[in-house]
């Protein structure tokens, strides 16, 4: 028996009304994640990584709104949702994580509170939530958790207070956990103690994560399989290894190539000519067409499809070889 | 190698758009502006001497009422003197008295709230102190004894009032600077040989533009009914010549019985005050060139 | 040393956390606390560290933009402390700085050509027609089109406003570049265009660049020597490949532990710290990195490490070493 994705997205488009027009942040993803996998969403700024998993969560902002595409968590479709229904998948069923920690959190609540709160929305009593929280605490590795459990967010450090955010993300054991940038403004010494507090997690409960990130260092370390988000679509999408070792996508490559590595110090790096597309004009063909160096003819005429090249690996370019 | 490094990293050059003056804009500036001529044409456009008594006539409403009179647009007051030219004479003296008094408070206040601002340490110390004994005074009581000290004039006036609404400026300016001097572009700036003059005055101070002209529109609109307030206390210019305070002053006895005599008074500055208001709001957006595109 | 470009000695900055009371005692900030080294010309020494190890103030200390507290610097052979506020003026010639944040790095309400000329126009250097060719040169020289003088830095991208940082600092031709995280707000494609006009500008122009990062590799890549930093101090400093391949501070092993690396087939060594960074405001005695040190002796707890020469120009203190 073949077991279904946790989450499957298929034709996602999200765009946004402007007074100088729509843009397009999201035009037409696709991709599953397996049960226990974690997915890598890779792209530089302005690709849509964010605005993609603010759409599975239903929370895009306006003037933003979903206006295509299916998101089947566990089989349901989570855009068919009423309001109530989408607010009872948030926390219970999916877990986030973002980038700040500063202003996902209450300042004027105790992380115990918030937790307590959250583990309350549950069932069972206050002392029993109370409990969960210290527990919760102990388990995303906070040093004298009962201690703490009664601080304010303003009083821990930054990576304790990612450390509540995941305590908080995790609290009603979600099979899926969207971690956006959870580690950009942290500290690299403490952005390595999260990642392997992720790993570990991850590891024992069997979570799902969607970890979106502009770091290809932090997809290596901790994704099992990564989609290269360029202009709002995927680019590339497979297992991390074969994505390092032989990326097919002139995006995905020149990425890998313009990052400073040991063999190279002292070198010119590589770089990508050219700036991301417009977004509120649809392109024609391709979008890093004026950036690529391998362009066709067919590139600027043609939008390529993501195809599958190898098993499990996919490439959205004609040329790659 | 500068080759590579030459990307076409080429935004393509964004369309230069002459944004069109919003409703606020053309409202307010239109306003101000028939509100100034009017002022200033006063002997011209006023049909009448403000000062001249017709007591046979007094109390007569507005031309469109029952027994209003042709003459007499807006009506006349108890001394029989004309509502409109009073009005148009007034305009002169509320415009001009609150203008000036804002132009010395903001030169006062932004001049000191600069240095408290950027200086810090003891400059600071002492203009925040002066800034808390200031506001600590009530200010109507301040100007009643400046004024009691040196007699009630226009240039005191004007005096009394840039002198106690000074602080208001130099508050938000300090506010602002304190900000201001952390950031990179002003540390960069004295990097490449910019001193505390030239600092303040090029870099500094046009990026705390917009709360001081949010503070001088406010302050303009205040000061209007500032001057009226002192008027209505007879500490501020001093009758024969008409002004909107005195006229409310006045009116304010007759509301129930003859009620153009605070009504039109009353109507004028509050357009002035919206005008001001709104064209300050634009100015504001328009002197940022980060709104323009 | 002689022919050093920029020598620090003991540099130090100390700020008050919290104004005192008439005898109460002062509870003391120690950003920068006896930081030393030498920059001859045409070096780039990198300076890297995680957030409040002041590596930033440094930066700043040696433009006299922040007053040390204690210290020496010498620029070009000059006590840069000593000198009286117009010969700094006169001095700051020499030395110029580039910011992180493109978007706070340049006055919003000036165009870029008058951002850029503006030095030339203080320091006297030209008319204003000459000053006008100089802004072309330098818009030519950071990659842009001599075009961009008119604009206003919000119409720009970052990168573009780093190329603009990057010009004004050279409007004066300095010998001195401290560069404050240049790239560290860019993506990473632009980042790689701006390293690269960075490393060519160095070669072209003979430029001495302070490169300070947190980010290790962007360091490692841009650095001849390479000065790590912990809670004020350096706590390392060498070449930049005997940093890389043979650290010799715990500090430094467990940063290039943490850095994720782009390349899953990398092995790498693991070096963990435990626990968080110490409070600035409550400096453990002893070695600062005691408390995270995961081969903390008894002798570390109580005794400061000293500099040690561990290899060709390769320093590190630490109590292991002896």
């Amino acid at each position: 028996m073949i077991v279904p994705p946790l989450l499957e997205v298929s034709g996602l488009r999200t765009e946004f009304e402007t007074a100088r027009g729509t843009i397009l942040a999201v035009d037409g993803v696709s991709f599953t994640i397996e049960r226990g996998e974690v997915l890598g969403l890779v792209g530089e700024s302005g690709c849509g990584k964010s605005v993609t998993s603010l759409s599975i969560l239903r929370l895009v902002p306006p003037p933003g709104r979903v206006a295509a595409g299916r998101i089947l968590l566990e089989g349901e479709d989570l855009l068919a949702k009423d309001a109530e229904a989408m607010r009872r998948v948030r926390g219970a069923r999916i877990g986030m994580v973002f980038q700040e920690p500063m202003t996902s959190l209450n300042p004027v609540f105790s992380i115990g509170d918030q937790i307590a709160a959250a583990a309350l929305a549950h069932g069972g009593g206050r002392t029993a939530a109370w409990r969960r929280a210290v527990e919760m605490l102990q388990l995303v590795q906070v040093p004298s958790a009962r201690e703490r459990v009664g601080d304010y967010p303003h009083q821990l450090s930054g990576g304790l207070r990612q450390r509540a955010m995941l305590a908080l993300a995790l609290v009603s054991g979600p099979r899926l956990l969207i971690a956006d940038e959870p580690t950009t403004a942290l500290d690299v010494t403490i952005q390595a103690q999260i990642l392997d507090l992720l790993r570990r997690l991850q590891a024992e409960r069997g979570m799902s994560v969607l970890m979106i990130t502009h770091d290809l260092g932090v997809v290596a370390e901790l994704c099992h399989r990564v989609a290269v988000i360029y202009a709002g679509r995927i680019v590339e999408m497979g297992p991390v290894a074969r994505i390092f070792e032989r990326p097919l996508h002139p995006y995905t490559r020149g990425l890998l190539r313009c990052l400073p590595h040991p063999s190279r110090f002292g070198r010119p790096l590589f770089s990508i000519e050219g700036v991301p597309p417009d977004l509120r004009r649809t392109p024609v063909g391709c979008r890093f067409a004026p950036r690529c160096p391998d362009v066709i003819e067919s590139c600027r005429r043609v939008e390529p499809a993501l195809t599958e090249r190898e098993p499990g690996h996919s490439v959205a370019c004609p040329v790659s070889t | 190698m500068t080759d590579a490094a030459v990307a076409t990293d080429a935004l393509p050059a964004p369309a230069r758009v002459r944004p069109r003056p919003s409703f606020r804009a053309v409202f307010g500036i239109t306003v101000l502006l028939l509100m100034s001529a009017s002022a200033l044409l006063a002997p011209r456009l006023a049909p009448w001497d403000p000062s001249r008594q017709m007591l046979l006539k007094r109390l007569r409403p507005p031309a469109w009422e029952a027994r209003g009179l042709r003459e007499h647009p807006l009506g006349t007051d108890h001394l029989g003197r004309d509502i409109l030219s009073r009005i148009l004479y007034g305009g002169r003296v509320s415009l001009g008295v609150s203008l000036s008094s804002v132009a010395l408070a903001a030169t006062l206040g932004v001049g000191l709230g600069l240095s408290a601002g950027f200086f810090g340490g003891r400059t600071d110390a002492i203009i925040m102190r002066v800034v808390d004994v200031f506001l600590a005074v009530p200010y109507i009581l301040l100007a009643m004894g400046v004024v009691f000290a040196l007699g009630p004039s226009l240039l005191n006036v004007i005096l009394v009032m840039g002198a106690t609404r000074w602080v208001q400026f130099a508050r938000i300016v300090r506010a602002d600077v304190l900000s201001i001097r952390e950031r990179e572009f002003v540390v960069g700036a004295r990097a490449r040989g910019n001193r505390a003059p030239r600092l303040l005055l090029r870099h500094v101070l046009p990026n705390a533009l917009t709360p001081i002209i949010v503070v001088a529109t406010l302050e303009l609109a205040f000061m209007i009914i500032y001057e009226s307030a002192l008027s209505f206390l007879g500490l501020g210019v001093q009758p024969p010549t008409p002004t909107w305070g005195w006229m409310l002053a006045d009116g304010r006895n007759y509301i129930a019985t003859a009620w153009w005599l605070a009504t039109f008074p009353g109507l004028a500055i509050m357009l002035t005050v919206l005008a001001v208001n709104l064209l300050g709001d634009w100015l504001r957006d328009a002197l940022d060139p980060r709104l323009r595109l | 040393m002689a022919g050093a470009l920029l020598e620090v000695q003991g540099l130090a900055k100390w700020f008050e956390a919290a104004p005192g009371w008439l005898g109460r005692r002062r509870r003391v900030i120690r950003a920068v606390d006896g930081v030393s080294f030498a920059l001859q010309p045409g070096e780039t020494l990198g300076l890297v560290g995680e957030s409040g190890c002041g590596k930033s103030t440094t930066g700043r200390l040696i433009l006299r933009l922040i007053e040390p507290s204690a210290g020496q610097i010498r620029l070009e052979g000059r006590d840069l402390l000593g000198l009286p506020s117009r010969e700094l003026w006169a001095a700051r010639r020499r030395m110029q700085i580039v910011f992180q944040d493109p978007f706070g790095s340049l006055n919003p309400r000036m165009r870029v050509g008058r951002i850029i000329a503006e030095p030339l126009a203080i320091y006297g250097e030209a008319d204003a027609a000459g000053r006008s060719r100089r802004v072309g040169e330098l818009l030519e020289l950071v990659g842009l089109d001599a075009a961009y003088a008119e604009r206003y830095p919000h119409e720009l991208s970052g990168g573009q406003r780093q190329r603009i940082g990057i010009a004004a600092a050279l409007a004066l031709a300095p010998a001195l570049i401290v560069a404050d995280e240049p790239v560290s707000a860019l993506d990473v494609s632009v980042q790689a265009q701006v390293l690269n006009l960075l490393m060519d500008l160095r070669a072209r122009l003979g430029l001495t660049y302070l490169f300070i990062s947190h980010d290790l590799h962007v360091v490692l890549h841009m650095s001849d020597r390479v000065a790590v930093m912990y809670l004020g101090e350096i706590v390392e400093i060498g070449p930049r490949d005997a940093i890389h391949r043979e650290p010799r501070h715990p500090y430094t092993r467990v940063l290039l532990s943490a850095v994720p690396v782009a390349d899953p087939g990398l092995r790498r060594e693991r070096v963990v710290p435990i626990g968080e960074v110490a409070s600035p405001l409550a400096m453990p005695a002893g070695c600062r990195f005691h408390p995270r040190c995961p081969f903390v002796m008894a002798r570390c707890r109580e005794e400061v490490p000293a500099s040690r020469e561990v290899g060709a120009g390769h320093l590190a203190a630490c109590h292991l070493l002896d």
